[in-house]
């Protein structure tokens, strides 16, 4: 970095012979995903950028998200229980998209903000109902082929508010294998995701009530531990306001003048959706600002 | 971005690459159309079995083209080596032909094949039961959480406590004294019908006894080792998934109604 703010390009380690090089550019994309964009900003140490690029107001590395589930529903359909091989598998699943804190207050909940949405699939066993049957040898055997069971499972993700507690930092003592600092990462759910997590459990046993399922498995107690959901998001989000946000509205890093983050880092908030889609967004919108600044010259 | 200087042009095996040479060997094996012959000729010079050790292959064509193709492992693959040297690793022969005899009792009639790779099977879960038990001891604890959330903490703590080495040994060392009680013979030498009396009886099913563990042991990994085999597969039907080539009950295509 030079001390107008402009990266000259980027330093690397060659990861099959070690070696370092450097390249040059006119702009630099950081766009590794989520949390190694936001260490390679945070490792990206001058003297112009002491805390390292995008971090001149500490905002770098703050509001980390993740999804989270109530897994582990389910229950065998008493009436497809069946005899006959489905020819092939034909997978399908579903998804009943979000209807909690939509628009219309009927499906309001004051309890918490923002909200989640459902998934599962139904499916044909193929030989776990087998654990089930005590009996063993050639009746065993055809049992388990002719007596094939149906099973439907459905999980509901809800979205992680964005939170300046969950956070990841340099680690002062762990290094990767090129000598490189690697994250220490501080991240869990709060009282808003545990009252979501709440509704979302009665929403599911509702569902499966309704079905009447057999052997019927209630949905867990606990949410998913953070991070399972790999939808991290956060930790260089846009904003601008440079005090309280890492990039502007075109992902340029405000502290730097030609350094854009494109990736799940940017995102303020993640809604309950999985976030490829709007990192793809995010991402061609960004690169047509960067050809139409090049263009003018501004690069 | 300007490259200063030459990037590394080293031919290392990665994943990706070895996904991308399958997936080019799957088109040209019959994915595509082409019949594997065709697919086998265009491969040319590629043709000669590599002779690589077991263990992780470079994707050659001729293995890949081959698993495509046949059944038949081809030369040098760890399927074929240990196929044609295996001896148990954990169990004792006389362990062993026990083994074999609870998983025709389990199974019933089935050929020799699935029977051999059942017990083979058993016998890898057993042998290998030490060092994962070892492994999940030793897991760090961010692990150990992340291992909790898939797979539930009953699961987890099962892997670091239960010795099933040693609920084997206990196991068919009850089998033993249990024949030899009863029947004044090994269980090798009781007729079938004795066995499966034996088996059935209240020693062998009394709760939490050695007995009761090593049989429910043994029957919960019989059926996994047979019904992933090829013959256990073939058994259930299973023909694999597939896409569907249009979307049943949705009135909508490329934002058209039809």
């Amino acid at each position: 970095m030079d001390r107008s703010g402009r990266a000259e390009g980027v330093h690397y380690i060659d990861r099959v012979n070690h070696e370092q090089r450097d390249s040059y550019a006119r702009a630099v994309v950081v766009a590794a995903g989520a949390l190694e964009s936001t260490r390679i900003l945070l490792n990206s140490q001058s003297s112009s950028h002491p805390q390292g690029v995008g971090n001149s107001e500490g905002a770098l590395g703050r509001y980390l998200m993740d999804h989270f589930t109530i897994e582990g529903a389910g229950g065998f359909i008493p009436s497809l229980r069946s005899s006959k091989r489905e020819p092939v598998g034909r997978p399908c699943g579903f998804l009943i998209p979000k209807y909690v804190n939509v628009g219309d207050s009927r499906d309001g909940n004051s309890k918490f903000l923002r909200g989640y949405r459902f998934d599962g699939d139904g499916s044909q066993e193929l030989y776990g109902h087998a654990f089930m049957m005590p009996e063993f040898g050639d009746a065993w055997r055809e049992r388990v082929r002719s007596e094939i069971p149906f099973y439907f499972a459905i999980e509901a993700q809800g979205e992680c508010l964005p939170r300046w507690d969950n956070h990841v930092r340099l680690d002062p003592t762990r290094k990767d294998a090129w000598g490189i600092p690697v994250l220490h990462i501080n991240a869990s759910y709060g009282e808003n995701e545990k009252a979501m997590a709440a509704a979302m459990r009665e929403n599911i046993t509702a569902i499966l009530d309704e079905m009447k399922l057999a052997e019927m498995t209630p949905p867990k107690a606990e949410l998913s531990i953070f991070g399972k959901n790999i939808h991290e998001c956060g930790t260089a989000r846009m904003g601008n306001d440079p005090k309280k946000s890492v990039v502007d509205r075109n992902c340029k890093v405000h502290d730097a003048r030609n350094v854009f983050v494109t990736d799940g880092a940017v995102f303020v908030t993640q809604g309950c959706y999985e976030p490829t889609l709007t990192i793809m967004a995010i991402s061609a919108r960004a690169g047509e600002h960067i050809a139409e600044t090049f263009r003018r010259g501004e690069l | 971005m300007n490259e200063q200087d030459s990037p590394a042009t080293t031919e290392e095996l990665t994943r990706r690459r070895w996904f991308l040479r399958l997936g080019e060997m799957a088109a040209l094996a019959g994915f595509s159309g082409l019949v594997p012959e065709i697919a086998a000729g265009l491969l040319g010079s590629e043709q000669q079995p590599a002779g690589l050790p077991p263990g992780l292959h470079t994707p050659s064509s001729p293995h890949l083209i081959q698993a495509l193709t046949t059944h038949a492992n081809p030369p040098g693959t760890e399927a074929q080596v240990n196929a044609s040297s295996l001896r148990p690793e954990f169990f004792s022969e006389e362990e062993f032909q026990i083994v074999t005899r609870l998983v025709e009792i389990a199974l019933g009639k089935s050929n020799a094949g699935a029977l051999s790779q059942t017990t083979q099977w058993l016998d890898l879960w057993f042998h290998s039961a030490a060092e994962v038990r070892e492994a999940a001891q030793h897991l760090d604890p961010l692990h150990r959480a992340l291992a909790v959330a898939y797979y539930g903490e009953q699961s987890v703590r099962e892997l670091e406590t239960v010795d099933v080495q040693t609920v084997a040994r206990e196991g068919v060392a009850a089998l033993r004294q249990r024949s030899l009680q009863d029947h004044g013979r090994g269980f090798l030498e009781l007729s079938i019908e004795q066995q499966v009396e034996l088996l059935s009886s209240k020693s062998a099913t009394e709760p939490a006894s050695p007995l009761q563990k090593f049989v429910e042991i043994t029957r919960r990994e019989t059926i996994r080792g047979y019904y992933t085999s090829a013959e256990g597969l073939r058994e259930l039907n299973y023909k694999g998934n597939a896409y569907h080539l249009s979307c049943p009950g949705c009135e909508v295509t490329q934002g058209r109604k039809h």
